[in-house]
């Protein structure tokens, strides 16, 4: 939930403590959640540690909202520090719903949240599947033309639209390492798909 | 239908949406020599992978769904001839496995398997965030070197454990099977 007036900023978060960014300084660190408070309270949308599929519409309803209010753009004119406070919170709720939208972010999200998180140094045991993906990248690479790409793209979003099922199923599971598994798998095919939709340049991203 | 819900898909699947930027390298603070090799990789390309004297290294970083293909080839003496490498990823990886080829090129496998990765990331500048690359690469050349030593073995012992070979003709239908019993 959201309060705002014209000299306060305030935000609450669901079934938490209140979040009081107004006293937060602009100069001093940036505004920090409490961490307690997941990016699933930040929208207001639940997670029961179950689910890995999120209600699309409200999430998209629920970030809406939150921006109407705490937009800067709606704050300019109203004092320095609670423009800056603004937009380090609009800055949150950004993030927030940046990552819960995308499958892969929100995969490696809620194992952060369960205390499995990827790590760097993870080796990945399936051989097979760095070949797979070595494969397609060298036929993207090697491609001639936009059709050629484009039936490598469809071919690659069908295995991530079989995939995300699996995920789904493994979080209702909890099973973690399965879970692990294929948030894995599913960075590399979105790796195949910004390859292909930045063809014939490479992609670059980070 | 297929396509539109495919298509649905991807705009979940790329919030995130990314382009080629090329200064953006510049811009996120990649040191020089990482940019000389991102935009003029060394030993690009691959070798026969079947070939008998040519090792194979395949590895990826999961955390940020980089691949790295690294190949050697080895000469009589033991010494890497040839090298070549393909990587599908960020600056850090291509030129972290583009200066590896470089790197090893003329050594022996026993010195090429002592290169650790802390040289490739301190010769190339790599800011802490960045030195799985350079494992990566140091993973590479140790795969592509197991991988030589296995052909090898299995090629110096290719009956050690006995077994069946079994084949039908395709003209005729007809079954063979030969009895390659183990050599002990």
């Amino acid at each position: 939930m959201l309060r705002s007036s014209a000299s306060r900023l305030s935000l609450r978060f669901a079934a938490k403590p209140a979040v009081d960014f107004s006293s937060v300084r602009p100069e001093s660190a940036s505004v920090q959640l409490p961490s307690s408070t997941t990016y699933y309270d930040v929208l207001n949308v639940p997670y029961d540690g179950s689910a890995f599929d999120v209600d699309l519409v409200r999430l998209k309803k629920s970030f809406r909202d939150l921006q109407r209010i705490i937009h800067p753009d709606k704050w300019s004119g109203k004092g320095d520090t609670a423009q800056e406070t603004a937009a380090e919170m609009s800055g949150i709720v950004n993030r927030a719903y940046g990552i819960l939208t995308n499958p892969y972010t929100r995969a490696e999200y809620i194992l952060q949240l369960e205390g499995v998180p990827i790590e760097e140094q993870d080796n990945i045991e399936d051989p097979s599947l760095i070949m797979e993906v070595m494969e397609t990248r060298e036929e993207l690479d090697g491609a001639e033309d936009r059709t050629q790409v484009e039936q490598i793209r469809l071919d690659n979003l069908s295995k991530i639209n079989d995939l995300l099922p699996r995920l789904s199923a493994a979080v209702a599971d909890k099973d973690w390492g399965a879970v692990k598994e294929a948030t894995i798998r599913l960075k590399y095919l979105q790796g195949i798909d910004q390859a292909a939709q930045a063809w014939p340049n490479q992609p670059f991203d980070h | 239908m297929l396509r539109s819900a495919l298509a649905k898909t991807v705009l979940n699947a790329n919030t995130r949406g990314t382009r080629v930027v090329v200064p953006q390298v510049l811009a996120r603070g990649y040191h020089e020599k990482v940019i000389s090799h991102y935009e003029k990789p060394r030993n690009v390309g691959s070798l026969p992978k079947n070939a008998p004297d040519v090792g194979t290294g395949l590895v990826g970083a999961p955390a940020c769904g980089d691949v790295m293909k690294l190949q050697i080839r080895v000469d009589e003496n033991g010494i890497i001839s040839d090298v070549k490498f393909k990587t599908f990823g960020c600056g850090s990886a291509i030129a972290s496995s583009s200066y590896m080829t470089e790197r090893v090129k003329g050594l022996s496998l026993e010195d090429a398997e002592k290169i650790k990765n802390t040289e490739i990331a301190k010769e190339l500048c790599l800011p802490p965030v960045k030195l799985h690359c350079s494992m990566l690469a140091e993973d590479a050349i140790r795969s592509a070197i197991r991988d030589y030593r296995k052909k090898r073995t299995n090629l110096s012992n290719p009956k050690q454990t006995g077994f069946i070979d079994v084949s039908q003709s395709a003209a005729t239908g007809e079954t063979v099977a030969t009895a390659h019993p183990s050599s002990v």
